[in-house]
């Protein structure tokens, strides 16, 4: 795997390390506590180091260290911040997780400590974890990577949907066909909510902030989003899709629309229909009724 | 003048004289004068044989060399009279002009009247390391009458002040001042006079205390002077107003003013007289960010006491790239910030953050009473400037390009825990992976500072997410005691509360027996960060940040961005009474987001302590909330209310407004910092 960047969008990518541990024991000391408000505890533990996914280390895979780590938190339910790495987990014996590291240390007690571990993910985290360094060691072109991730995806959290976007930011952007490849992506009804909602607000994100966004993209984008608001598996994503990214992306949020639902739909009068109906349906997705008012504009034949 | 008879005399002697332009006088100082009316020229032959003194002064200058004949005739006596006396004398007219200061390169500055010369006098400042300041124009004036042979003799007054040559206007590293005295011929005074540069090396003691003096060498050492005050403006001084607390308590207020100073050092600090913003740094402030019930208070000090100070504000209009562009001008519609200069005090005023751009303010001393700072012309050309010192500003501008917040209600999410208790989460608070966070608050925000491209400024300054907790929570579980007949059910329910240490049931909770819970009433702050509410972004949600800072062609644009993604629930069991279980959860937060930007002229983002980090303006703002309820029941939830997260009411303020003007709380104590549970019944 390469380019540890700073500044990746992808976890996968920015870690300088990818470590499988398993917690062989855990001893955990009384909370005390802080200043702060907040409650301290240091918890022994014996790690074995199982894989080494990404980056070197000192250690052997069967290896095992002594760590004492800190878990900070309020002592009851209430989660207000991130307290730290280690204490969004319960170290028990049996406890298999995969460490998101970012160091120029090799040694596995060092990477495990904050700031150096940057993340532990449990099972759903680790199996995203795996097939992106799959995907990553068969160099593929990004259009064959958008292609061979289309049906993995849909069973991927973000992590998966984070490294698909790091690798194919640029040539998606810069290219109509694989924009279009990865738009069906989000529209395909099997992927994941997870995914789709990374790769959607990943390429929303990059296109508001370029300094003269491809029309087409744009154009192409606000048809995605109109379509996801017919699937019902993207419900999760259909208020902001209404109330937030198709007014911003149209520019209606700003009383100058810089296309019509002509430019978005051609001649394909059922996707306009089924856009209209779909709206007028949830009118608390609308209720100035902007977006209604900018969809009642007929598409114009080609 | 001495008249006398070379014997004794017995007659009378007569003095005449051919011109006015010369009078006599019966001693050196004061004295009478002769009208020559026939009785006060004439003198005994007693006084003549012992001799008449009389002294001479010019009260017109001659028009041509030796005009003024003086003549003394004898008559009657005893004695044989000689031929009259005669003598020959010139009366010489020397100038020393000081002139105000120019208006514009290329402009003569006009002369002081002969009055104002001495007793109003000209003010220059005491010159810097740097050579910042302007010196006054000294002129000799041609003498009268011009065909006078001799030398002329200039010198200031004292060490105060030193004098350069007419090349010297500007002030440069290597440059003389002139010999002291510096003599010279006469007749090398063009018609329009002798230019001279009058500096100030040292502060005056009082006013007009120093000047310059022009003899006839050799003849009169001051036959003319001009006065100089030597004037050294210091300690300019900017208070800024602090976001107060909305609600003054628990020790939050008064939250100290920010105060930024300039010519605090004992000897003159060249970077205080700087216009560059680089050598002189500004106090950077957002556009509004303070209120006209509490503007910038400014003030100076002067030395000498009585050095008449006005105030200016004036644009950088330097050219390209330094300069504002216009883009980053038309942004106000006030070209300069309001300045106010006390009505009673003079070295007092107020200022607005009124307007937009890059900008130098000035307590001057007007040299030319047209109640404007000169320094350099409009185009760029250093002219006599005027006694000041600076304190740069730059304005910043800030509005919103587009809303990106969206909340996830898929993220609420309850579950079961061992035993029966529940647990409701809303996210990880990964600021990376924002889509399973409860809510995303999201913004671009364009940025303008000052200079050509209007990125001035935009390194001080910093934006971050400041939640409040609009509301008390409702955060609240039911627990059913079937151990009581008949069976009641007990509460265990979120307080803010300031005696938490009353409580004894652990965790900040209340149980029977204990004090009622000393009630806080929101808004409350809501952050995690250390030191919470004293400035800068601890003010802001912990993983609040600003992602990028795109440079668009004036300004930048901002990705200013936080998650929050907060979790709480109960155990099985009731705190006071453990006989009680758990049967009902409900999970209600009420959230005011508000989209904060301040500055630090350090360039840290935290509470830096210098201006202005404690002044917040506010560009956006929205409510969001959190809902869902649950009954528990042999080890199964069951909806009651669906989880939710929303936002709405979202407004921009545009321009952004003070917070001190918004709902807004930026001051401790945090709601996290009171929360305990009131489990009492």
């Amino acid at each position: 795997v390469t380019n540890p960047a700073d500044d990746s969008p992808s976890e996968v990518l920015r870690a300088t390390h990818l470590l499988v541990i398993q917690i062989m024991e855990a001893r955990a000391g009384d909370w005390t506590q802080e200043p702060d408000g907040l409650k301290r505890r240091v918890v022994e533990l014996r790690v074995r180091l199982e894989h080494v996914w990404k980056g070197d280390t000192r250690q052997k895979s069967g290896d095992e260290i002594a760590l004492a780590v800190e878990q900070r938190g309020t002592g009851t339910y209430r989660v207000a911040d991130d307290y730290g790495v280690w204490s969004k987990v319960e170290p028990a014996a049996g406890l298999r997780l995969l460490a998101f590291c970012r160091s120029s240390s090799n040694d596995l007690a060092e990477l495990l400590q904050p700031p150096q571990c940057q993340q532990l993910g449990e099972a759903p985290v680790a199996a995203d974890v795996r097939v992106a360094l799959e995907l990553e060691m068969r160099n593929l072109t990004p259009a064959q990577l958008l292609a061979a991730a289309a049906p993995l995806l849909a069973r991927a959290r973000g992590v998966l949907a984070r490294y698909v976007w790091a690798r194919v930011r640029e040539a998606v952007l810069a290219d109509e066909k694989l924009f279009e490849l990865y738009a069906r992506i989000i529209e395909h009804p099997p992927t994941s909510a997870e995914a789709r909602d990374v790769l959607l607000t990943a390429v929303y994100e990059e296109l508001s902030l370029a300094a003269a966004p491809p029309r087409g993209a744009l154009i192409r984008l606000a048809r995605t989003m109109l379509v996801l608001l017919s699937v019902p598996q993207a419900q999760s994503m259909h208020a902001n899709l209404a109330e937030v990214y198709l007014p911003n992306l149209t520019g209606l949020s700003h009383g100058r629309p810089e296309f019509g639902p002509s430019s978005v739909f051609g001649a394909d009068g059922n996707a306009w229909a089924m856009a209209r109906r779909t709206l007028a349906s949830h009118p608390d997705w609308d209720p100035g009724g902007q977006l209604a008012r900018w969809l009642a504009q007929p598409p114009r034949s080609p | 003048v001495r008249l006398r008879t070379d014997v004794a005399f017995d007659g009378t002697g007569l003095l005449t004289r051919n011109s006015g332009a010369v009078g006599f006088y019966t001693s050196a100082s004061g004295g009478t004068a002769l009208k020559f009316d026939g009785t006060d020229n004439k003198f005994t032959g007693a006084g003549l044989t012992g001799s008449v003194t009389l002294y001479a002064e010019g009260i017109a200058p001659s028009a041509a060399l030796d005009d003024v004949e003086l003549k003394l005739a004898l008559s009657g006596g005893t004695k044989t009279i000689q031929p009259d006396a005669v003598h020959k004398m010139t009366s010489v007219e020397v100038t020393l002009d000081i002139c105000q200061s120019r208006t514009a390169a290329g402009a003569d500055p006009t002369p002081l009247s002969a009055g104002d010369k001495i007793n109003v006098g000209r003010t220059v400042h005491v010159q810097d390391a740097g050579h910042h300041h302007g010196r006054a124009l000294v002129i000799v004036r041609q003498v009268r009458p011009a065909a006078y042979a001799g030398n002329l003799s200039l010198r200031p007054r004292d060490a105060r002040v030193s004098l350069f040559a007419a090349a010297d206007e500007v002030p440069a590293a290597g440059q003389a001042a002139i010999a002291n005295p510096h003599v010279f011929a006469a007749s090398t005074v063009p018609g329009a006079g002798l230019k001279f540069w009058a500096e100030g090396a040292s502060v005056s003691a009082a006013l007009r205390d120093s000047g310059a003096e022009l003899g006839v060498d050799g003849v009169e050492p001051v036959a003319d002077r001009v006065t100089i005050t030597v004037a050294r403006l210091r300690r300019l001084e900017a208070r800024i107003p602090a976001t107060p607390a909305k609600r003054a308590r628990m020790g939050n207020s008064p939250v100290p003013a920010h105060v930024l100073r300039r010519g605090t050092t004992a000897a003159p600090d060249r970077t205080n007289y700087d216009v560059d913003f680089t050598t002189n740094p500004p106090l950077v402030l957002f556009r509004d960010a303070v209120r006209a019930a509490a503007p910038v208070a400014l003030s100076v000090q002067v030395e000498p006491a009585g050095v008449p100070v006005r105030w200016s504000v004036q644009r950088d209009t330097r050219p390209a790239p330094d300069g504002d562009a216009a883009d980053v001008i038309a942004l106000s519609p006030n070209g300069l910030p309001t300045l106010t200069p006390d009505g009673g005090d003079p070295l007092k005023a107020t200022l607005m953050a009124d307007a937009v751009g890059s900008f130098h303010l000035r307590p001057f001393v007007d040299a030319n009473g047209d109640n404007a700072f000169q320094g350099d012309d409009a185009g760029g050309a250093r002219i006599d400037r005027e006694p000041f010192i600076i304190m740069n500003l730059v304005l910043l501008n800030v509005a919103l390009f587009r809303d990106d917040s969206v909340a996830r209600s898929a993220n609420m999410v309850a579950a079961v825990t061992g035993g029966g208790g529940i647990r409701v989460t809303s996210g990880a608070f990964d600021i990376t992976a924002p889509a399973g966070e409860a809510i995303h608050m999201n913004v671009l925000a364009d940025v303008v500072g000052g200079g050509g491209d209007g990125r001035r400024g935009l390194d001080r300054a910093f934006a971050g997410w400041c939640n409040n907790e609009a509301a008390n929570e409702d955060i609240a579980g039911t627990f059913r005691d079937a151990s009581v007949a008949p069976a009641l059910n007990r509460r265990s329910f979120t307080v803010f509360a300031s005696n938490l240490a009353a409580s004894t049931g652990g965790n900040n909770t209340f149980i029977p027996g204990d004090p009622a819970p000393a009630l806080v009433a929101p808004a409350l702050l809501d952050t995690g960060r250390g030191t919470p509410g004293t400035g800068g972004d601890t003010a802001t949600l912990t993983r609040s940040r600003i992602r990028t800072r795109t440079d668009q062609p004036v300004g930048q644009r901002w990705r200013v961005e936080s998650i929050d993604s907060p979790g709480d629930g109960d155990g099985a069991n009731h705190p006071g009474f453990p006989a009680a279980v758990l049967t009902r959860f409900r999970f209600h937060l009420d959230f005011k987001a508000y989209l904060c930007f301040w500055t630090s002229i350090s360039g840290g983002s935290g509470a830096t302590g210098v201006a202005c980090c404690r002044v917040y303006t506010v560009l956006h703002e929205y409510t969001w909330r959190m809902r869902g309820e649950w009954t528990i029941a042999g080890g199964a939830l069951t909806v009651v209310t669906a989880p939710s997260v929303r936002i709405s009411g979202r407004t921009t303020h545009n321009p952004a407004v003070a917070a001190a003007d918004s709902p807004i709380e930026v001051r401790a104590p945090t709601g996290l910092n009171l929360l305990g549970r009131d489990a009492r019944a």
